[in-house]
């Protein structure tokens, strides 16, 4: 009899996506610099003589069968090798150039599934962010910035004071930034959106007849210093957006990988990568057109002037 | 005369030998690379629809990502199989405006062939009594621009903006709901700035043509069926 159809290809892909990492690193959100296999260095080299995507979004799906399937035991487990891996692929996407990340961590409808998950993931999370604010030494080394989308007042109070502090932290780290959705939809960010335009309308500081597309992004939680994202890619063989960045990724390379979230090796980002790299232009071309089309009316730029919790619309006229 | 015979016995081992190395070895790059051969494929398809219940979309959205393939006769052709497939709406978003060009031959055509109710970028351009099919033709201006507009429009009431707010002022004032299945037509890995809003929980799937005939339509349906739709849990 065959084996499954791939099952070497994912078997191989796994291996090497378990580079050894010590018990430190294994917890922590950042991985060693120096432990890259050759041929991971090679492929990079390889790659990264083209052009590389400034912002890469991932919909990290698959911990839950990726539990399953291994017979981990619980759930739990499963978040925290998909945890692993993220440290993993912050450091290759670091590797590649990569300037901005996303991550879809938890949605707003993940609060319908059971308590014991949520409750754990919410232990994880705690967990994991509390790690990050005591290791001054690594953020001091990496100077990556951390930002925090999505509707906060549905955490516990102790995981929104966490979020804050690391953002107050890391906020004039220049070197990267990392944007982690938690608890996150697009459709509530839009809504927040409007509803912060709304406001500005109300008192007085904007007239409704400026609303244009640019103050809906300036006023969206990626209008604080974000950039629209140039690929989003999303695991596990699901083929849809699930309420992720659906505002940002309008005219986005969009792509999906069949393997689990723990499972996204160094393979799967340079196919990604590659995959941007051949459609880069097409999707560039299309997007312009869709830019000049909608633009025509109120060109009018609108940015988003922040420190900490203070936040200030401004027009750029062009 | 023997010697020959035994010859030919070689040659015909040696030939079989050649078919079964080479039929190994292709299986094994296809086992790599995660293909499986075309019989199992076919067998591996026919057991998985056994156990699937073939579920039809509601409302069916196609996204052209390539100019080339926006063929008119195609789109009129796809519109009788979806009626012939029970679909109730269709919404065609072309980013290259080439469809709301062509809204008068569409029309006509709706008029006499097809029993469906067609909308332009939200405008009821032709409606029918006894419609099974709304058909919506989507440009750029659907877009952003949509929500552009419809963030003006809440702005100038006192209640506070809601996720409820905006669905449905989309769907009064230019008649956009959430497709449960988007194909994307062509090679080119991008939504063209789909309306934006209505893609929450829409399954999306690559074709590299238009399935505007039943039995292409059908294959589609199929691999919206087998589709795991969960929401969140």
């Amino acid at each position: 009899m065959n084996p499954e159809p791939g099952i070497w290809k994912r078997m191989w892909a796994t291996k090497y996506a378990m580079a050894t990492l010590n018990a430190e690193e294994e917890d922590g959100w950042f991985v060693s610099q120096t432990s890259q296999p050759f041929w991971q260095s090679f492929l990079r080299r390889f790659i990264a003589s083209g052009p590389v995507p400034r912002h890469v979004a991932f919909v990290m799906d698959g911990n839950r069968r990726f539990a399953k399937t291994r017979h981990l035991g619980s759930v739990i487990k499963g978040h925290e090798k998909g945890f692993l891996q993220l440290a993993r692929i912050l450091d290759w996407c670091n590797r590649f150039g990569i300037q901005e990340i996303t991550v879809y961590a938890f949605s707003i409808e993940n609060f319908k599934r059971s308590e014991d998950e949520v409750s754990g993931l919410m232990r994880l999370a705690e967990e994991k962010f509390a790690k990050l604010l005591n290791d001054d030494k690594k953020l001091e080394e990496k100077r990556i910035c951390f930002r925090f989308y999505g509707n906060r007042a549905l955490l516990s109070a102790r995981l929104q004071q966490l979020m804050t502090d690391i953002e107050e932290k890391t906020e004039k780290y220049e070197n990267g930034r990392l944007n982690v959705c938690m608890p996150y939809t697009s459709r509530d960010e839009i809504a927040r959106s409007f509803e912060t335009i709304r406001q500005k309308c109300k008192q007085g500081k904007v007239s409704v007849d400026e609303i244009n597309e640019s103050m809906i992004d300036a006023c969206l939680d990626s209008g604080c210093g974000g950039s629209p994202p140039d690929l989003f890619i999303r695991t596990s063989g699901e083929h849809r957006l699930s309420d992720f960045l659906m505002w940002q990724a309008s005219d986005t390379h969009v792509y999906f990988d069949d393997v689990l979230w723990p499972e996204f090796g160094y393979y799967n980002l340079c196919k990604a990568i590659l995959n941007y790299q051949y459609y880069r232009t097409t999707v560039a071309k299309i997007s312009t057109l869709t830019t000049i089309d909608v633009d025509n009316e109120d060109t009018t730029k609108w940015q988003m002037n922040f420190s900490g919790n203070y936040r200030e619309l401004t027009s750029v006229k062009s | 005369m023997f010697y020959s015979i035994v010859q030919m016995i070689d040659v015909g081992w040696i030939c079989v030998c050649a078919v079964r190395a080479v039929y190994w070895l292709v299986m094994l790059v296809c086992n790599f690379l995660g293909y499986s051969p075309l019989w199992a494929q076919i067998a591996m398809k026919k057991r998985k629809m056994d156990n699937v219940r073939i579920r039809i979309p509601n409302h069916l959205a196609v996204c052209f990502t390539e100019k080339r393939l926006i063929d008119l006769s195609e789109v009129l052709q796809l519109m009788d199989s979806c009626v012939a497939t029970n679909i109730r709406q269709l919404s065609l978003y072309d980013s290259f405006g080439e469809l709301a060009k062509k809204i008068g031959e569409i029309e006509h055509t709706c008029r006499i062939f097809t029993n469906a109710d067609l909308y332009c970028d939200g405008k009821l351009v032709h409606s029918k009594e006894l419609s099974n099919l709304h058909v919506h033709i989507l440009s750029r201006k659907m877009s952003k621009g949509a929500l552009v507009k419809v963030c003006k429009e809440l702005c100038n009431q006192d209640e506070e903006i809601s996720v409820e707010h905006i669905t449905r002022t989309l769907d009064e004032k230019f008649h956009l709901s959430d497709p449960d299945f988007l194909l994307q037509i062509g090679n080119v890995p991008t939504l063209c700035g789909y309306p934006p809003w209505n893609l929450r929980i829409t399954e999306f799937l690559q074709s590299p043509r238009l399935p505007c005939s039943r039995r292409a339509l059908d294959y589609c349906v199929e691999a919206f069926s087998q589709r795991d739709i969960r929401v969140g849990k």
